[in-house]
This record gives structure tokens, C-alpha cells and sequence, in this order.
């Protein structure tokens, strides 16, 4: 395991003084590579019969909420383990400890979702997730038990750093023809994550993170943000 | 040039189009100086970004 101190010496900048806050500048990282996930979004989005797509859109996006609570609380118990030691750390947790409250329960909303659409719960817990998205998802333990935990930031920016706009979600149920209650977890997200986003920018950039930090947090969001496009291409693919 | 401009032509990421693993790794690495340099000399060059909500998979 790599040595923690190295965490607390090298400032975030090498040089000159810093132009963009912690959050801005990973959103920026994000935009640069974000070509390939709107790519595959697109694919997606403008599938003539949609309809058919939209359950396992559900299903995939349950495999991968199912797991926030858990992964930030795992995350969050690391990150306590470190705080005494790193400023850091102590910031992670006590942004975890309350973000984690904010996200309980909204995967079973994605199950009301799915009832809605004819897909029970017992299908749902039934049905074996892609490997794609326990990869996506299972990278984060990686990074928390046997690296640094901060690592998740990274992962929460990308999963709330695009959140659907109403009209957006208006204009899907409109071409399906499928029930506005299929769509309530959409509809809910979209009110909530601007403000979620707008959270963890402020946690990010109260955070006196170093360049190994940063480097960590960019890593794992845009590894995340490529196994989105590759997990969307799948499910379009397993349509074709 | 601005030192910054320098360290991302070195880098290859001012032209890439198609960004690769490799280009992923080097993104990740730059600085915030770094990449608000890149992104705004990318813009003058005609990189439009990718904003624009999507429907997408949420916490």
C-alpha cells in the first residue's frame, strides 16, 4: 500500500497560482473526455423504439444505486479511520456523513420505477448485474480499502454531474407512451442534483487537496464516466 | 506561449479528438491551471465541450 504521507506534501498546483476551484477544474477534466458518454447517451436516447429499452435503463441504473449507500459508507468509515491524521480525511467523512443520509432509499424508488413497467422486485434482485457496472461500481472499493478513500468523490461527481431536466424527461415519456410514474426517480433527480452538485463542488473546494489528491479523484471519475458509455453501449447493443 | 500551453502541446492533448485511456491518464494528472488553460485554448481551436444535460444514471 502506498505511503499516506505522501498525500499531505505536494500542493495541487505546480506552479502557478490556482485559477479554478477543486470542483470546477474536475468538472473541466470531465468535459474534456465526456465526448464518448454523450456519444453513447445519444445512441440511446434517440433509439426509435425506446419503450423496449427503458426497463432495462431502469435495471442497470438500479445495479448501480443500489450500491451508493453502501459504497459511501464504506468510504466514509475509511475516511474516519484517516482523519486524525489527515485534514482531508476529516473533511471526506464529515461530507459523507451527511451526504450518505441524502441518498438512502432511492433505489427503492427505482423499484416503485420498475413495478410500474411490469418488472417485479424479485426480477430485479434476481437478475444478475453487468459485469461492466460491477466493475464500474466495484473499482470504488478498490480505491477505498487499499488506496485513499477520497478516490469516491470522484465516482459521486460523474453519477450526479449530469442530472436529467424535466423537459427532458417529458419528451421520453412522450415518444414511449409509458406511465409518467415510471419516471418518478428521474423526475426527483432532477430537482435534487443541481444541489447535490452544487454540495460537492463546495466540499471539493474546501478541501486542501494535493496533486496526488486531485490526480486520484480525476482518475476515478473519468474511469467512471468511460464505464457509463461502455454500459450503455452494452445495453444498446443487447437491443440491436 | 503560456508555459501551460506548452505542457499540454508536449502532452498531446491540445489536438486529440478521440480521447484514448492514455489521454484519460494524462488529463487526470493535470493541474487546475492546467486544464483551464487546455479547455480555453481547446475553445479558441473549436472544441465546443459536451455540455448538456442528459438523461443519465443518478445517485
Amino acid at each position: 500500500m502506498p505511503s499516506l504521507a505522501q498525500f499531505s506534501k505536494r500542493p495541487a498546483t505546480r506552479s502557478a497560482p490556482r485559477v479554478v476551484g477543486h470542483g470546477g477544474a474536475l468538472r473541466l477534466k470531465l468535459e474534456l473526455a465526456a465526448g464518448e458518454y454523450h456519444k453513447a447517451a445519444r445512441a440511446l436516447w434517440r433509439r426509435p423504439r425506446l419503450a423496449e429499452l427503458i426497463p432495462d435503463y431502469l435495471f442497470r441504473t438500479h445495479c448501480m444505486i443500489r450500491a451508493s449507500v453502501p459504497l459511501m459508507e464504506a468510504a466514509c468509515g475509511r475516511a474516519a479511520s484517516l482523519a486524525a491524521k489527515e485534514p482531508v480525511a476529516a473533511l471526506l467523512a464529515e461530507y459523507l456523513g451527511q451526504h450518505v443520509n441524502e441518498e438512502r432509499h432511492h433505489d427503492d424508488w427505482l423499484l416503485d420505477d420498475l413495478e410500474e413497467l411490469g418488472v417485479s422486485r424479485e426480477e430485479v434482485w434476481s437478475r444478475m448485474p453487468s459485469p461492466t457496472v460491477a466493475s464500474l461500481v466495484g473499482a470504488q472499493y478498490y480505491w477505498i480499502h487499499h488506496y485513499h478513500p477520497v478516490a469516491v468523490l470522484g465516482y459521486i461527481a460523474v453519477l450526479e454531474g449530469n442530472p436529467p431536466v424535466e423537459s427532458q424527461i417529458a419528451e421520453v415519456i412522450e415518444r414511449t407512451g409509458l406511465p409518467e410514474r415510471a419516471f418518478r426517480t428521474f423526475i426527483k433527480h432532477a430537482r435534487l442534483d443541481p444541489h447535490h452538485r452544487d454540495d460537492l463542488d463546495s466540499a471539493l473546494d474546501s478541501m486542501p487537496l494535493t496533486l496526488e489528491h486531485e490526480t486520484l479523484i480525476a482518475t476515478s471519475a473519468l474511469e467512471t464516466q468511460h464505464l457509463l458509455a461502455v454500459s450503455l453501449r452494452e445495453m444498446v447493443k443487447d437491443h440491436s | 506561449m503560456d508555459p501551460h500551453e506548452k505542457a499540454l502541446i508536449r502532452a498531446g492533448l491540445l489536438k486529440a479528438t478521440r480521447i484514448t485511456d492514455a489521454d484519460r491518464r494524462k488529463i487526470a494528472k493535470l493541474t487546475n491551471a492546467e486544464v483551464k488553460a487546455l479547455v480555453s485554448v481547446k475553445r479558441k481551436l473549436g472544441f465546443k465541450g459536451t455540455k448538456g444535460a442528459q438523461l443519465s444514471p443518478i445517485l
